[in-house]
């Protein structure tokens, strides 16, 4: 068997997006004679996943993410190129590709709305014709890592969004696919909630090699999932490589932002860029490999009298920034 | 095909069970259709309290066909009026979700609601038949029961096939809803015998948008002769003929399916 399970060759994909002129005369010639404009969503994507990678997808909104997983899904057909995923045309053969594969996307979900979580469960099973065994199993785990028990009885929609998603994420891994795609599942979720998400998938990646694709605008979702990062900008693949190479080269600018007791003489030290600075506020970006955070705090705190101080990481929005040579996104 | 006959056993205990979570509401909104359909049938009554016949048709005969009628509806609205949410299924993306299933995509459409508030039509309706029945001693043998139950079938998959065509347009026009409301508007032609309108809205009603498959039609089987009665044993190969037809259609909207941006 071949390792690669995804194998995507210069991928594109155009939504047709009707326009219509303003005001009545307008609408009635668009309705007579509609106009179309295209929206390239993605442009020429070449990737392959192998088994049992997890791999962060990256991109600022809008850059394309959701249209490549719908692809992979066989949602949508490619405008262009060819996807393969375990050796079938996910568009074409879409509901054999259906029994393979998991998706979950946030705010979304695929359990019963007013049924308990229990009867979601028993539905999937029957569907997706999960041995019984199989199924034991499984949900034996999910109570496990996800605490199901809490709320396996309590009706979809009264459940909070943390368990609904935990609800969902169970359900997505039900029928032991080889490839689940996570869509912005973190979005509007705590910290406690993001955090037990996390592990889960990391668990499950490890323990049963669950090939997992993940679409995100925040890094810290794949700190510890995803070796692997992907990064889309405007329908394009920018970068494709590690997730420490990718902070390594981009992701090592901090920006500095300190509140000013008084008027200052204009800040300046070797390595750092001064981005703006009036009599209240000064802000600063530099490079922490070549100038210790440390020594840079230091020489601000000498030089003016600094009320308070903040200190802001790198975020896809800087890394996307430097990547574009500070052309902007 | 077994499988899917399974299937559809779990989603309607499914369905009952989502209805049985508002069983207040579920009361009541029968009482109300009920009583609203009595209505119907009690200016039936008033009708003929003045005229002797309508169109060539005695009461009873009339009072047949309306019900078969109701019947014919309320299977299909019970059973499968979700086909009438495929428009904000597109518009919101809800679709997204019946693809990623590995099952047909309409048959979980059709499979995956059960609606809370007709089933006083349903009641109606079968009183009305049984009432009819007797009085025209249809029913008395079980060859006639078997009939009837075949163009009850027919004629819900009629209105099946009428609201998914219409439905089915919300792939290529922004708001499919008064396509779909036309279709629900034009129903309200079809519950008296066709032969008091115009050929124009006869016509309609056969041949472009067959709600006279739905009660008419199968009536005419019993009480017409000659070529209106043959086109009333034609109503089971009419149902499945059209049905075929809208879903040649649907396939057609599916494959142009785009999703939505978020
Ligand atoms: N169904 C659609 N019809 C028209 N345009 C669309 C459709 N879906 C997406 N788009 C457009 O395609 C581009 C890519 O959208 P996509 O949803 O794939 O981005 P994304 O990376 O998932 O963004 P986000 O992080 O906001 O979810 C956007 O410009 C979006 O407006
Ligand atoms: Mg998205």
């Amino acid at each position: 068997m071949p390792s690669c399970l995804i194998e995507a060759e210069d991928l594109t994909r155009e939504y047709r997006v009707a326009e219509n002129p303003e005001g009545f005369l307008g609408g009635l010639r668009g309705f007579l004679k509609p106009q179309y404009r295209r929206v390239q969503a993605l442009v020429d994507a070449s990737f392959r996943i192998d088994h049992g990678e997890a791999v962060g997808y990256i991109g600022l909104n809008g850059a394309g993410k959701s249209t490549t997983i719908k692809l992979l899904c066989g949602i949508l057909a490619p405008t262009r190129g060819r996807v393969t995923v375990a050796g079938i045309d996910p568009h074409r053969r879409r509901m054999e590709n259906a029994r393979r594969i998991g998706l979950v996307v946030g705010q979304r979900t695929q359990l019963w709305w007013d049924l308990p979580v229990r009867e979601s469960f028993h539905m999937l099973r029957r569907i997706y014709q999960v041995p019984e065994a199989v199924y034991r199993a499984n949900l034996s785990l999910f109570h496990d890592l996800l605490d199901l028990g809490r709320f396996w009885n309590t009706p979809v929609r009264l459940l909070s969004l943390g368990q609904r998603m935990r609800a969902d994420l169970a359900a997505a891994f039900l029928h032991d696919p080889p490839i689940v795609y996570l869509d912005e599942l973190t979005i509007g979720l705590d910290v406690l909630a993001k955090a037990a998400i996390r592990e889960f998938l990391k668990e499950i990646n490890r323990v049963r090699g669950v090939t997992l694709l993940m679409a995100t605008h925040d890094l810290r979702d794949l700190a510890l999932t995803c070796p692997r990062v992907l990064m889309i900008h405007r329908g394009r693949i920018l970068y494709d490589g590690t997730q420490e190479e990718l902070l390594d080269r981009y992701g090592q600018e901090v920006q500095v932002a300190a509140d000013l007791e008084q008027a200052a003489s204009p800040f300046a030290f070797p390595g750092v860029r001064v981005l703006r600075q009036d009599d209240r506020r000064l802000e600063i970006a530099f490079d922490r490999r070549s100038v210790p955070l440390a020594t840079v705090t230091a020489a601000l705190t000498a030089a003016c009298r600094v009320r308070d101080l903040s200190v802001r990481e790198a975020d896809l929005e800087s890394i996307v920034h430097r990547l574009y040579g500070g052309e902007g996104s | 095909m077994v499988n899917y006959l399974m299937l559809y056993y779990l989603y309607l205990r499914a369905n009952w069970l989502s209805l049985m979570q508002y069983r207040l509401d579920f009361v009541v909104k029968n009482l109300s259709v009920l009583t609203l359909n009595l209505v119907l049938v009690a200016g039936l009554g008033i009708i003929f309290s003045q005229v002797g016949e309508i169109g060539g048709w005695t009461f009873h005969q009339v009072l047949f066909m309306f019900a078969l009628g109701m019947v014919c509806r309320s299977v299909w609205h019970l059973l499968w009026v979700d086909m009438m949410s495929i428009g904000w299924l597109v518009r919101s993306g809800g679709m997204d979700r019946l693809l990623v299933r590995p099952l047909n995509p309409l048959f979980q459409i059709m499979a995956g609601y059960l609606d809370d508030d007709d089933w006083g039509e349903l009641v109606v309706g079968l009183v009305g038949l049984v009432v009819a029945g007797r009085e025209l001693g249809l029913g008395r043998q079980a060859g006639q029961v078997v009939l009837i139950g075949i163009f009850v079938l027919s004629g819900a998959l009629i209105y099946a096939a009428i609201h998914l065509a219409a439905n089915t347009t919300a792939f290529w026009l922004v708001s499919s809803h008064s396509m779909s409301l036309l279709a629900w508007e034009l129903d309200n032609f079809s519950r008296y015998p066709l032969n008091i309108y115009g050929v124009g809205i006869r016509f309609l009603l056969t041949w472009v948008v067959p709600y006279g498959f739905a009660g008419f039609c199968p009536a005419m089987a019993f009480f017409g002769q000659g070529r209106l009665a043959a086109l009333g044993w034609a109503t089971p190969l009419v149902g499945v003929v059209v049905f075929a037809l809208s879903y040649r259609l649907w396939l057609h909207g599916l494959a142009s399916y785009q999703g939505t941006g978020s």
